[in-house]
């Protein structure tokens, strides 16, 4: 009894006492914290630190002055991939889900491939395949629908969408697919004995049932968009407008200089806050 | 009202029959259950009718129409799922609407079908809440609603009792006949449990590997099972084997290996059969041991040993052993009789059916 008076009051007097246990933890908190939360913590400290060392905003001021347009086209780029990936890949994964036949067991399997290419061959091959010469024109022309001396120009918003697309509609079916199997057949067929047709099932039944696969899809593959640097920097490069990737490696790469980029770092941190929030909101309701 | 009939529908799976060649007819306003075990094809011939699975052969007709090739959501068919299958991002109300507003049906008149719909399944207050904020029995009374609703000429409940627990499930059934007989919709009743079927349907259909064994009125197919299937299938059956000895008037007369002779009714049973006689528990009487019983001396009085008993409250049930055979019996709580005691028992010749094995 005595014994268990003094761990109450020992429990009392320093509060929680952390089990030995949770030592376990240790390897996991300490790796994110050194590979994530210190780069983190460092980078936006440092944005606010100008190059004689004191805190300003100078950093952000020129980061305005000098990119504001590839922060918008960094935003439009990302928002109009996002959803764009979003309904390819929803179209895609209803078709999966409500049609068995050969064709969609062949696509269900191709799909998939975009998934382990990574970025830096997908650039590569965007390279060639939108080139002004590349595939795509010499196509279009062979079909007579352009002329080869006036090829489409596609090292723009438009290639990059094509690559950004083509490289994340992959990922994004598998998680809205997944989520679309999860429904039982029986809700699906509720909707049809109720007199709903395709579209209506799809608009008012499965894709209202899947939104939380579908809305962590999203959230997914635009923080991925915001931060990709390969396919623009091998697809646009230096040519404005471009993304605030390719601003950060080219203050770094040509100017040393860290301030402005880490600037250009937090306004990136800034376009995927919000989704973040909601991602780990969905997730800590899931847990709950 | 509407009728339906099923004109020898075939349907299988790779080299599995899984409907073989069935034919129903269910008439305006009946409820018709298709009673059978896992596999015997009733949720494919459900599954049929309302156009989610197409016939190999046959024909579906509503009210003479040939609804076979017509796809699922123009058959005007009301479905009720075992997983009560609510749409979760819905509210009861906008799930009763849901169907109503596919069919374009005017915003007012959505409005009082939902709420004559509720009031229907006694759920009036609930039309604001979400499917997970109701209880197993409230939601699958918002799926009979759903249904209903959208009056249509037919409609199917698949087990829709079968995820509720014993007492609700109890409670159900009668919510079920009464909702029933107030809509006075055609429906077809899906369940592999024979209580369920006995207490809500008009005539029951005993299917089993895709065929008919019987249909009938729930009294017929109890008291009088057209086979062995059948009456294993409806009540707690015990069977005793032998061979038809003779044919004696009203009684045919059933002699086993071990030498019992058993008097029962069998009906096209002919001298030499290989058969079996049903025994239902209350169907066996225990008679007095003293020898001035009146019955000494007719047939069907045999003397058992109580080889198990067992207390289940409102009786005492009982497994008795006459030579070979075990037979279950029930006694009231008030003649118990332990086990292994010798006791005599009657089997009255009238509720003794001989079916062919």
């Amino acid at each position: 009894m005595g014994k268990i008076v003094m761990s109450d009051n020992v429990q009392k007097r320093r509060g929680f006492i952390f089990p030995p246990y949770i030592l376990l933890l240790f390897p996991a908190v300490s790796f994110m914290l050194l590979v994530y939360a210190y780069p983190f913590v460092s980078s936006v400290l440092k944005s606010f630190i100008n190059k004689e060392g004191a805190l300003s905003l100078d950093n952000y001021f020129k980061a305005w002055d000098l990119y504001l347009k590839d922060i918008l086209f960094t935003f439009s780029i990302t928002v109009f991939n996002t959803i764009a990936s979003g309904i390819v890949a929803i179209l895609l994964a209803v078709y999966f889900r409500l049609h068995e036949s050969p064709i969609s067991r062949f696509l269900l399997n191709l799909y998939r491939l975009p998934i382990f290419i990574p970025f830096v061959v997908v650039a590569q091959m965007m390279n060639s395949f939108l080139a002004p010469h590349g595939l795509l024109n010499v196509a279009l022309a062979q079909l007579r629908l352009i002329d080869l001396n006036n090829p489409l120009q596609l090292f723009n918003f438009i290639g990059l969408s094509f690559g950004f697309i083509w490289k994340l509609a992959p990922f994004t079916i598998l998680i809205i697919y997944g989520g679309f199997q999860m429904i039982d057949n029986s809700y699906i067929e509720a909707g049809r004995s109720a007199g709903a047709k395709w579209f209506k099932l799809i608009t008012r039944i499965l894709i209202p049932m899947n939104k939380p696969s579908i809305m962590v899809a999203l959230v997914l593959i635009y923080s991925q968009i915001v931060g990709t640097f390969t396919l623009p920097y091998m697809l646009i490069g230096g040519k404005i407008p471009t993304t605030i990737t390719v601003d950060i490696a080219h203050r770094v790469n040509y100017f040393r200089d860290f301030g402005v980029a880490n600037a250009l770092g937090v306004f990136s941190y800034i376009l995927v806050f919000v989704t973040a929030i909601y991602y780990l909101k969905t997730k800590v309701k899931e847990v709950k | 009202m509407s009728n339906l009939k099923l004109l020898s529908i075939v349907k299988k799976y790779g080299r599995v029959i899984a409907v073989d060649n069935l034919n129903l007819e269910v008439k305006d306003g009946e409820l018709v259950t298709l009673l059978g075990p896992s596999g015997c094809g009733k949720t494919t011939t459900l599954r049929i009718i309302s156009g989610f699975l197409s016939p190999d052969r046959g024909d579906i007709y509503i009210n003479d129409r040939k609804i076979t090739d017509i796809p699922p959501e123009k058959r005007g068919i009301g479905l009720v799922f075992q997983n009560y299958a609510l749409w979760p991002h819905m509210t009861v109300f906008q799930n009763l609407a849901f169907g109503l507003q596919m069919r374009k049906t005017p915003r007012d008149e959505i409005v009082e079908r939902v709420k004559q719909g509720l009031k229907t399944v006694r759920l009036e207050e609930y039309e604001k809440r979400y499917p997970r904020e109701l209880s197993g029995g409230q939601q699958q009374r918002v799926a009979l609603a759903r249904a209903l609703v959208l009056e249509p000429d037919i409609l199917l409940l698949d087990e829709p009792l079968s995820n509720l627990d014993a007492l609700l499930r109890e409670k159900m059934r009668f919510e079920i006949a009464r909702i029933h007989r107030e809509s006075g919709v055609t429906t077809i009743y899906v369940t592999h449990d024979q209580t369920e079927a006995m207490v809500i349907s008009d005539r029951i259909v005993i299917l089993n590997k895709g065929k008919v064994m019987q249909e009938g009125k729930p009294k017929e197919i109890y008291e009088k099972p057209a086979n062995k299937f059948v009456a294993s299938f409806m009540g707690n059956t015990s069977f005793i084997e032998g061979i038809v000895k003779e044919i004696d008037g009203n009684y045919t007369i059933l002699e086993t290996a071990d030498g019992l002779t058993i008097h029962g009714i069998g009906n096209g049973i002919k001298r030499g059969d290989r058969a079996v006689i049903a025994v239902r528990p209350e169907n066996v009487q225990f008679l007095p041991t003293s020898k001035n019983d009146s019955r000494e001396g007719y047939f069907n009085i045999f003397s058992a040993k109580v080889e198990r008993e067992s207390y289940i409250g409102e009786v005492f049930d009982y497994q008795l052993k006459i030579k070979n055979w075990s037979i279950r019996a029930k006694s009231s709580v008030a003649n118990e009789k332990p086990r292994g005691s010798e006791v005599k028992i009657y089997l009255d010749p009238d509720k003794m059916p001989i079916l062919i094995e």
